[in-house]
């Protein structure tokens, strides 16, 4: 038989090995309007992997689905890592909103969420953010510390990248895999709907 | 500096040791192997080897860009430095990886590493292993400082938790003790990494590179196709990170021998030269269609002059300042690798004493 060990019993103190968070800013989204009708929106491209082609569906659906909006195909101006005041100012001089996509890893997903933000919040642009499922905790991470806890975001399936243009179609013509909702509802409620204050 | 605002506890409520085992199991602090507890007295005999203040800020770290910097002070890398089980005189090299501020945890899909090369008298000083055997688990003070450098980055940044705050799709092994050694000063027929990047050969210097997802491997240097065999490897490097050279002394002494490289700098300029691909495929690669061919299109040079090459032209992979070489390994025989790795920073060690 093993004798106990008499320390095992012995409740002892130790430090916590945790750094401390950084203050967190609230922030305000931009005023929706109560319909897209008449109204231009960008789609901007982040630029990882084949975040164009899923963007090229999501126009097709506006083409068949609500032809009276008008949308505008951009993609950032380079990496996507980077700030893109030039792209931001186009899309705040000449649209009505914006959706930008697609976080699809582990450093463009929160890329695209503080893009998002940015235009949302300091450009006063209407934004939505189109990520894929695996990202959702680092997306929710990301917006909170970034000031608005509630961004608007969209999630379709992972992959994208390799996928054909009718199996990125199937992801904008189908359900949201996190909420279970139509991903286009999402995006045109998204654009449309006020958040409610800070 | 002032002292890190106190949002975090600094104690952990008392237990077992069992149970604080599994508690900090449970809150991802560990690396999934039991840790040395922290407790006051160890933490304490830790900060005995520093000059600096306990709730001195020693700097800022995020598992990736745009998710916020944690803050920590020194007491706060103490704990961590405890936990991997480094010797209190390893301490100055922890400290001097987390002023850093490059985390050894980020998040990158593509499951990066880190890599930890030590310079200068502290190796001899702490017995850091530079010869055989160096870049595995065979000594002390290699092994604990490395565990301490990816405990301090997962815990000190706010996290590495799979789904979270780490996405690396497949994980990476070097990560456990992010591939931490000391360079072969003493065998290496050229000047230390710490040399070339702006010290002095009598300071102690912790140099960080980053990325460690493709390793080529090779033994010598053959007298006939020697550049063809080490054009074949640094094909084998993605893309968009560049080679740093793992040479072993016999090795080293070969590159000299074969193509006349008395100095570093030489074989760093044939390397440049040597690794190419045809432009065609080079810009098909995924890789380089997410990170560099953006730049190109931005206009930034050389990559805007790179992207007007016709396809079938060859060019060049590895801009020559990215291009690294260090001297490693104990002469049982002339392998050698090619890590694909950026270098990041090296910090004074002698700083932190």
């Amino acid at each position: 038989m093993i004798a106990p060990d008499r320390k095992s019993d012995l409740k002892i103190t130790v430090l916590n090995p945790m750094g401390y968070p950084p203050e967190i800013t609230r922030k305000s989204a931009a005023p929706r309007p109560e319909s897209l009708e008449g109204k231009t929106i960008y789609l901007v491209d982040a630029r990882f992997d084949d975040s164009i082609e899923l963007l090229k569906q999501v126009q097709a659906w506006f083409a068949e689905h609500m032809s009276g909006v008008k949308t505008k195909l951009v993609s950032m101006s380079a990496y996507y890592g980077h700030d893109d005041p030039k792209t931001w100012e186009e899309i705040k001089q000449n649209g009505d909103a914006a959706i930008i996509g697609v976080g699809h890893c582990s450093t463009c997903a929160p890329a695209v969420a503080t893009h998002a933000i940015t235009l949302d919040t300091k450009y006063g642009v209407p934004t939505v953010a189109l990520h894929t499922e695996k990202f959702d905790k680092v997306v929710k991470s990301v917006t909170k510390m970034g000031g608005l806890a509630d961004a608007p975001t969209v999630y379709v399936p992972m992959p994208v990248m390799g996928k054909s243009a009718d199996e990125l179609r199937a992801y904008v013509n189908g359900l949201d895999p996190i909420t279970g909702r139509p991903v286009m509802l999402e995006v045109v409620e998204a654009l449309t709907t006020q958040l409610s204050a800070a | 500096m002032p002292a890190a605002n106190g949002s975090t506890p600094r104690l952990v409520e008392p237990a077992t040791e069992d149970e604080l085992q599994q508690h900090f199991l449970e809150n991802h602090w560990t690396d999934g192997l039991p840790i040395v507890l922290p407790t006051e007295e160890r933490v304490a005999a830790m900060l005995v080897h520093t000059s600096h203040s306990p709730q001195e800020v020693v700097g800022k770290m995020q598992p990736t860009a745009n998710r916020g910097l944690w803050e920590y002070t020194v007491e706060k890398v103490a704990v961590n430095a405890v936990m991997s089980g480094a010797k209190p005189e390893y301490f100055p090299v922890i400290l001097a990886l987390a002023a850093s501020e490059v985390s050894a945890r980020g998040s990158t899909s593509s499951s990066a590493a880190a890599m930890v090369i030590v310079n200068g008298p502290i190796r001899h000083e702490i017995g850091m292993n530079a010869g055989i055997g160096a870049m595995g688990p065979y000594n002390h003070a290699n092994a604990t400082i490395g565990r301490a450098y990816g405990l301090l980055s997962q815990n000190l940044q706010g996290g590495s938790v799979p789904g979270e705050t780490f996405m690396g799709s497949q994980g990476n092994n070097y990560a456990y003790n992010s591939l931490t050694f000391a360079e072969n000063e003493e065998r290496s027929p050229w000047e230390p990494l710490h040399v070339q990047k702006g010290f002095k050969a009598g300071d102690s210097v912790v140099s960080i590179f980053y990325g460690c997802r493709s390793t080529g491997f090779c033994l010598g240097l053959r007298e006939k196709h020697w550049r063809e065999h080490v054009r074949d490897m640094l094909r084998g490097v993605d893309s968009n990170t560049p080679p740093c050279l793992l040479l072993d002394p016999i090795t080293a002494q070969q590159f000299i021998d074969r193509g006349g490289f008395t100095k570093k700098a030489d074989l760093i300029r044939w390397v440049h030269e040597t690794a190419t691909r045809r432009a065609g495929e080079y810009w098909d690669l995924q890789l380089v269609q997410n990170y560099v061919y953006p730049w190109a299109t931005f206009g930034r040079e050389p990559e805007a002059t790179m992207l007007k090459a016709p396809p079938d032209e060859e060019i060049r992979i590895f801009q020559e300042a990215g291009i690294n070489v260090v001297v490693v390994g104990g002469e049982t025989n002339g392998y050698w690798r090619i890590m694909g790795a950026t270098y990041r920073k090296s910090v004074s060690i002698d700083d932190w004493r």
